[in-house]
């Protein structure tokens, strides 16, 4: 509970522990009553008892008073506490047996006004005179001769505790059992803070101000008795100033902890020259005053030091340390804490321990002063090791979920981490019954289903990767439900959809490392056989637009397919049988507009890619006889689709302003030349008929462009040219010399 | 599986526009169209290839100029936009 007394907004502010204690005698008493007494009571002062009367006359009084302020002189002292009851006189102390005690008990009553703090700040300076030996023996010397000569302290205390309203105030003696760690850092706050209700502070600061000399023999009567009165609740067993707990602490990294008994007296003995700057000087009056101030200057840094040292222990920093790594560290680092793995590889990081290099992290983050006075890092680091290792140990064990109900427990109990804040609501979804289309007509793909499908195949890619990674099984099905391959549900096929959108194109080549070889060809067969509705093929086509120029964006668009599934599939096709091959082709031809597909670049590439895979096939192995005859059916169907509209696959001329453009048209040069290649003689007379006005059309723009460029242009047609065995110069076209 | 699977929360939809051209109305009579690379759940996004208009409006609606400026990548804070969509 003292905790809250800390006063965080002074810490720079030097203070002499001497000066505080001091200052509870020296303050001006009468500065605060009207606070405390209200402005009814212009002064409340013990001095307005009637020095005459003894306490037993007193005593005897209220009765006929009948608890109401500001009559008869004699009975002034006690009138203040009436006022503050609040028109209760009904608390107004009975007669009692030890009416030396009237005086001291009121305070009593007034607590029960008091806040918590209040009374902690309050017991602070009554507490302090428990130790007056201890303490400074000059300041409070115990007054032998005070105590009146009935009065037993034992005896005349337990009658005080069957009051009744003394126990309507915050019982006494258990606080004080808490209290006294901390009496060092509530100090200031006495003074601070409690100003306000000092209803008994007054009583303190009389005690020790000589100057109001008719009073002073009866308020020096009390005392001792305020002074002496802690100790009930210190039956508890504090014998020692604990004041100077924190003093222990920084006196504990100095001396080897040997004999910790021991220890602890030596420390007594020397936290008093250190914490009572006062008493030093008094202790060696023979040194020089810079010697002198030195050592004030040294006290009061070790009491700046140490103001708060102590509060925490070593389990209380190890469980905030704890605390801080649960939220940086996790047992999923690729996931949760991708940047820094990646970072880390870039960085060629070579450690086998990682915890070493959490720890170490933080340790240069967190501002530690490593190891403290002799600088063990060593030692620090390893406890942070510890301290991480516990930490993703907890990681580990905690639920996954962000929320979980205890079972038996009311309510839930959320769960946040340093990547996901804590869940305050959670919103459970009623599942949707599955719409079934009765109707049997194919749904349109809508964009948003296609890209949320798209972002799931993401997802499961992703943990399909990070589980690749770190060695764990990994099913695709997810994934491969995720992608919808084989759902024949839509017009078109999902899969095909994703293809449209850049990302998708860029999940093709770290999907397919993830399937089983029959998936791989699943999807390559879904792909031939939908090709036309793969929107960056079908766009790809000159034919798609007026003025039959395909644009930048839909250019750059096919650039990224040829860098992501072209490759794979380039890669994928290589390693494919020929059967496989002949199938693909005969799923494109029969599934697609093949006339149209030629007219786009990226189809007539693919169409390419299966013709010379196949011929290659043919050249290199000996093909089965039915193998080869269901080839040059598909051929032929191929063939068919194309004869009479070769020359479309070659996109117009195209003048801008005035000028020719010319573009790379490499690619319908590698496509004939393929198809020339697995063709037969009279398939190859068909090809250079139809296409004899573009092969002189590119010898003349060979020479229009001159240099590397017309260079180039002569070299593509010759790739054709050459499979029929002939030759292209800018000029003319010559039999290809063997 | 339906549609609504995949809009569990509101950011969803903006989840599915990564990678995508986003149109974002803003604060301060501007717009923001780019590439969405990234957002955070405070709707702070960076958008590649971005082109933000800045409308001024004087005295009469007829008035109504905009600047155009064009930025490559571009952080734009969530606190400022108004509403985000498809362009």
């Amino acid at each position: 509970m003292s905790f809250f007394g800390f006063d965080a907004t002074r810490p720079t502010e030097e203070y002499d522990f001497e000066e505080t204690y001091d200052g509870l005698g020296e303050r001006n008493t009468d500065a605060l009553n009207d606070e405390t007494f209200g402005e009814s009571q212009k002064e409340f002062s013990f001095a307005q008892a009637n020095p005459n009367v003894s306490y037993a006359q007193a005593a005897a009084e209220p009765q006929a008073r009948g608890g109401r302020p500001g009559e008869g002189a004699r009975g002034d002292d006690l009138q203040p506490m009436a006022s503050l009851w609040g028109g209760e006189p009904q608390f107004h102390p009975p007669p009692q047996p030890f009416p030396q005690f009237q005086q001291f008990q009121q305070p009593q009553q007034d607590k029960k006004f008091l806040s918590l703090e209040e009374i902690e700040a309050q017991m602070a300076p009554q507490f302090q005179q428990n130790f007056p030996p201890n303490f400074n023996p000059n300041m409070f010397p115990p007054p032998p001769g005070y105590f009146p000569p009935g009065m037993n302290f034992p005896p005349g205390f337990a009658p005080q505790f069957q009051h009744p309203g003394f126990f309507q105030g915050p019982p006494q003696a258990q606080p004080q059992q808490v209290q006294p760690q901390v009496q060092v850092q509530v100090q200031p706050q006495v003074q601070a803070q409690v100003q306000p209700q000092a209803q008994v502070q007054p009583q303190v600061q009389v005690q020790a101000q000589p100057q109001s000399q008719p009073q002073s023999q009866e308020i020096e009567k009390v005392k001792p008795d305020l002074s002496q009165f802690p100790v009930l609740g210190d039956k508890a067993g504090y014998p020692r100033g604990h004041e100077h707990e924190g003093v222990d602490e920084l006196e504990g990294h100095e001396h080897a902890r040997t004999d910790e008994h021991e220890e602890h007296e030596n420390n007594h003995s020397h936290d008093h020259s250190h914490a009572h700057s006062h008493a030093h000087e008094y202790a060696h009056p023979d040194l020089s005053p810079e010697e002198q101030s030195r050592l004030v200057a040294r006290s009061q840094k070790v009491q700046r030091i140490m103001k708060y040292s102590g509060i925490m222990n070593p389990r209380d920093k190890d469980f905030v340390t704890r605390f801080q790594l649960s939220q940086i560290v996790t047992d999923d680092p690729y996931n949760e804490d991708f940047y820094f793995q990646i970072y880390k590889a870039l960085r060629r990081v070579y450690n086998n321990q990682p915890l070493n290099l959490i720890a170490q992290a933080y340790l240069e983050h967190s501002g530690h002063r490593l190891g403290g006075k002799y600088k063990r890092a060593d030692v620090a680091l390893q406890r942070m090791q510890q301290q991480v290792q516990k930490a993703v140990t907890v990681a580990r064990e905690r639920p996954k979920l962000t929320q979980f109900a205890r079972e038996g427990a009311l309510g839930k109990i959320s769960i946040g981490n340093g990547q996901k804040p804590r869940q305050q609501l959670e919103i459970t979804q009623v599942a949707t019954p599955k719409r079934t289309d009765a109707s049997g007509t194919l749904k349109p793909v809508s964009r948003r289903f296609v890209l949320g499908a798209l972002e799931r195949v993401i997802a499961n890619i992703l943990a399909l990767e990070g589980a690749h990674r770190e060695g764990k099984p990994a099913v695709s099905d997810d994934l491969w439900a995720s992608m919808h391959v084989l759902d024949q549900s839509y017009q078109v096929n999902p899969f095909i959809e994703m293809l449209s959108y850049e990302k998708g194109l860029k999940m093709f080549p770290r999907i397919f490392p993830l399937l089983s070889r029959e998936q791989r060809l699943t999807v390559v067969t879904l792909l031939f056989a939908n090709l036309q509705h793969v929107q960056v093929v079908a766009r790809g086509s000159y034919r798609a637009y007026a003025d039959a120029r395909v644009p930048r964006d839909v250019l750059t668009h096919i650039e990224l397919f040829q860098v992501t599934a072209m490759k794979v599939l380039l890669v994928f096709l290589s390693e494919a049988k020929f059967s496989e091959i002949v199938g693909l082709l005969a799923i494109l031809v029969s599934s697609n507009n093949v006339a149209f597909v030629s007219t786009t670049r990226l189809g007539l590439a693919l169409i390419t890619l299966l013709i010379s895979r196949a011929e290659l096939i043919k050249q290199e192995f000996k093909i089965s006889a039915t193998d080869l005859a269901m080839w040059s059916s598909v051929y032929d169907d191929l063939f068919g689709c194309l004869e009479s509209r070769l020359a479309w696959i070659f996109p117009p001329a195209v003048t801008v302003d005035g000028e020719p453009v010319f573009e790379d048209d490499s690619y319908t040069w590698q496509f004939l030349a393929s198809l020339a290649l697995s063709g037969k003689l009279n398939h190859q007379r068909i090809l250079v008929d139809e296409i004899r006005d573009e092969i002189f059309g590119s010898m003349s723009k060979a020479k229009a462009q001159g240099g590397d460029a017309g260079a180039r242009t002569i070299l593509n047609l010759n790739l054709f040219l050459n499979v029929i065995g002939l030759n292209a110069t800018y000029d003319e076209i010559t039999e290809l010399k063997n | 599986m339906s549609e609504s699977d995949y809009s569990a929360e509101p950011l969803d939809l903006i989840k599915l526009n990564l990678d995508e051209q986003v149109y974002i109305k803003l604060r301060g009579a501007r717009e923001m169209v780019g590439k969405l690379q990234a957002y955070d759940s405070h709707c702070n996004m960076v958008l590649s290839d971005a082109t933000e208009t800045i409308f001024e409006v004087k005295d009469n609606e007829a008035n109504t100029r905009s600047v155009s400026k064009k930025s490559e990548m571009i952080f734009v804070r969530g606190d400022s936009v108004i509403l985000v969509t498809n362009p």
